[in-house]
C-alpha cells in the first residue's frame, strides 16, 4: 500500500527531491522512485461538501417541520410522510450509489435525520414525558447498523456523538445501562473504520462520559469524583501502547490538567482532611501538580505549559490580600528564573541534553 | 449475506425501532380506560418536538401519611399509585409496591418533598407525563387560561403505563 501524503506535504517532498537531484544528490530515476510509494490522501471533495450540506439542511428541516407541530396534518399523515421519505431516500441512495456516490451517500445521510425526526415525531404523538433522552439512543442504535454496512466514519461518528448525548442527558432516568454495550462497541467501531483518530477521540469522550455517569449515580464526593478522573488522565497520558497513543496522551493531558487545576482549590479536599488543613493539603498538591506539569514541559510538552498559566492565574485571582500574594509570586518567579538559568548553564558546560 | 442484504438490513432495523416505539403508547390508546386529572400548566419548548404545556398533575403530590410502606422503600423507587373516581376527576386512593390487581392505577417515580421545617411530609411522584406537545405558538392560549382556573388532562391508562391524549380548560 502506497504512503498517503496531504498536498502540501507530497509538494514539499518533491520540491526537496528536485533540490536533491539538481544537487547531484540522487538521480532523475530515483527521485521518481521516491515519489512513487507516496500518493495524495484524498482531501476535501467540492461535491461531497455540497451535497452533504444540502442533505445536512433538507433533513434539519423535516426535524424542524416536525417541531413545528402543525396542526394541518394529522400526526398519522406525518408518520407515513417519515416512513416514506425514510424509504425513499433509501432506496434512491442505492441506486445511486454506484453512478452517483456522493449523492448517494448524502440522501443516505438525510435518512438518518428523517429517521430522528421520526423518533421526536412518535415522542410527540403520544406526549412522551420527562427529558427523553431515549431518544437519542435509539437514533444512534438506527444509525450504527447503516455506518457499518457503509463503513463510513462520519455515519459512526454522528452515532457516537447521539449516544455521548444520550449518556449525558440520561441523569433522570436512572443508569445508562445502555453504556455497558455501547462502550465496547464505539472502539469496536473504532478498529473496523481503519482506527480512524476522529472516532477514537470521541470513543474515549463517551467512555469518560459514561465513568462520569457511574460516579455520579454512586453519589461520589467531588474530590474522588475528580482523583478518579486526575488518575485517568495520568494513565490515558503515560500508558504506552499503540492504538493511537497521540490521542490518548493529547486527551490524558488535558483531563489531568483541568482536573489537577481543580484539585488546587483547598474546599475540595473537606472530605477527606481537617478544615484547618485543607490550604495546606492543596498546596501541597498544586507544588506536586506544578512539578509535574514542568517535567512534562521538559518533554516538549505544550498542553502542561497551558495549565502551568491555568494555575498562576487561579492563584492570581484566589485572593485579594496584595501584599503575601505579591510576596508569593515574586519568590515564585526568581526561583523559576534560577532554576532556568542553572539549566541553561549546566547545558552549556556538559553540551548534553535537549530541552524540548 | 451479500452487500443488497446487509443494505436492505440497516434500512430496517431503524424503521424496526420507530414501529416498536408506537406499539406501547398505541395499544395504551387504543384498549387503555380514559380518566380525567386536574393539573396547572406553563409553555415551554423542546428543541426537538417543539412547543409544549408542561402539565403537573394534582396526583403529583401525595401527602406521607397516605403512604403505609417506610420511607426507603418509596424514596427513588417506582411505585404502583392506584386511584379512585371522585366526582369527574381521579384521586389517589393507595400506594402499593407490586402491581393492583384491579382498578386504575399508574407506575410513577417517588421523590421525597421537604417542607420548610426540613421534614418530609409529602412525595413527589413523577408519572413521565408531564408535557403536552402543541402547535408552535397556540400554547400561550391555554397558559393564561390555567392560571384563572387549570387545565383538566385527558388520560388513557393502561396497565400502569398512561398515554396523555387530550388538554382542556375548566
Amino acid at each position: 500500500m502506497k504512503r498517503q501524503l496531504s498536498k502540501a506535504n507530497f509538494s514539499l517532498i518533491s520540491k526537496e527531491l528536485e533540490h536533491y537531484e539538481s544537487s547531484q544528490l540522487i538521480t532523475g530515476e530515483q527521485k521518481s522512485k521516491i515519489l512513487e510509494i507516496y500518493e495524495l490522501k484524498e482531501g476535501l471533495n467540492f461535491i461531497r461538501v455540497v451535497v452533504t450540506i444540502g442533505a445536512i439542511l433538507v433533513g434539519l428541516g423535516i426535524l424542524s417541520f416536525i417541531s413545528s407541530n402543525w396542526a394541518g396534518m394529522s400526526h398519522l399523515v406525518k408518520l407515513l410522510i417519515i416512513f416514506g421519505v425514510f424509504g425513499g431516500v433509501n432506496v434512491a441512495a442505492y441506486l445511486l450509489s454506484e453512478n452517483y456516490p456522493k449523492t448517494g451517500r448524502s440522501l443516505i445521510y438525510l435518512g438518518t435525520l428523517v429517521y430522528g425526526a421520526g423518533i421526536f415525531l412518535i415522542g410527540q404523538m403520544y406526549n412522551f414525558g420527562g427529558e427523553f433522552p431515549t431518544a437519542f439512543l435509539l437514533w444512534s442504535l438506527g444509525v450504527v447498523p447503516m455506518a457499518f454496512q457503509l463503513k463510513d466514519k462520519y455515519l459512526m461518528l454522528f452515532a457516537n456523538i447521539l449516544f455521548g448525548v444520550y449518556l449525558n442527558g440520561s441523569y433522570d432516568l436512572g443508569f445508562p445501562y445502555a453504556g455497558w454495550v455501547g462502550v465496547p462497541i464505539v472502539y469496536l467501531a473504532f478498529n473496523y473504520f481503519e482506527r480512524s483518530k476522529l472516532l477514537l477521540f470521541f470513543a474515549n469522550l463517551t467512555t469518560l462520559s459514561f465513568i462520569l455517569q457511574i460516579t455520579i449515580r454512586y453519589e461520589m464526593k467531588g474530590l474522588y469524583v475528580t482523583l478518579i478522573f486526575f488518575l485517568i488522565g495520568l494513565l490515558m497520558y503515560g500508558i504506552k501502547h499503540t492504538l493511537g497513543p497521540d490521542i490518548f496522551r493529547v486527551q490524558g493531558n488535558i483531563l489531568f490538567g483541568v482536573t489537577g487545576v481543580i484539585l488546587t482549590f483547598p474546599d475540595i479536599w473537606d472530605v477527606l482532611v481537617g478544615v484547618q488543613s485543607i490550604r495546606l493539603v492543596s498546596i501541597l498538591f498544586a507544588l506536586a501538580f506544578i512539578a509535574l506539569l514542568f517535567a512534562l514541559i521538559r518533554k516538549g510538552s505544550l498542553i502542561s505549559l497551558i495549565f502551568v498559566c491555568a494555575t498562576i492565574f487561579r492563584y492570581y485571582t484566589d485572593t485579594f490580600a496584595f501584599l503575601p500574594k505579591s510576596l508569593f509570586f515574586i519568590v515564585g518567579g526568581l526561583l523559576l528564573l534560577g532554576f532556568g538559568y542553572y539549566f541553561e548553564r549546566m547545558m552549556k558546560t556538559s553540551k548534553g541534553g535537549t530541552l524540548a | 449475506m451479500t452487500k443488497k442484504r446487509t443494505f436492505l438490513l440497516a434500512v430496517l432495523i431503524p424503521l424496526l425501532i420507530l414501529l416498536a416505539m408506537t406499539i406501547k403508547p398505541q395499544t395504551t390508546v387504543l384498549f387503555g380506560q380514559q380518566i380525567l386529572l386536574e393539573t396547572k400548566a406553563f409553555d415551554p419548548t423542546d428543541l426537538f418536538r417543539g412547543d409544549y404545556v408542561a402539565v403537573r398533575f394534582v396526583i403529583s403530590d401525595i401527602a406521607k401519611s397516605k403512604v403505609s410502606l417506610p420511607m426507603d422503600k418509596v424514596s427513588n423507587k417506582n411505585l404502583y399509585v392506584s386511584l379512585k373516581q371522585e366526582g369527574q376527576y381521579y384521586v389517589v386512593d393507595q400506594v402499593s409496591e407490586t402491581k393492583p390487581q384491579q382498578g386504575v392505577y399508574l407506575k410513577g417515580k417517588f421523590q421525597d418533598t421537604y417542607n420548610p421545617n426540613g421534614e418530609v411530609d409529602k412525595y413527589s411522584v413523577d408519572y413521565n407525563l408531564d408535557k403536552y406537545f402543541l402547535e408552535q405558538g397556540s400554547g400561550k392560549d391555554l397558559e393564561q387560561k390555567s392560571r384563572s382556573g387549570g387545565v383538566i388532562v385527558t388520560v388513557k391508562v393502561l396497565g400502569g403505563y398512561g398515554v396523555l391524549t387530550g388538554i382542556t380548560t375548566r
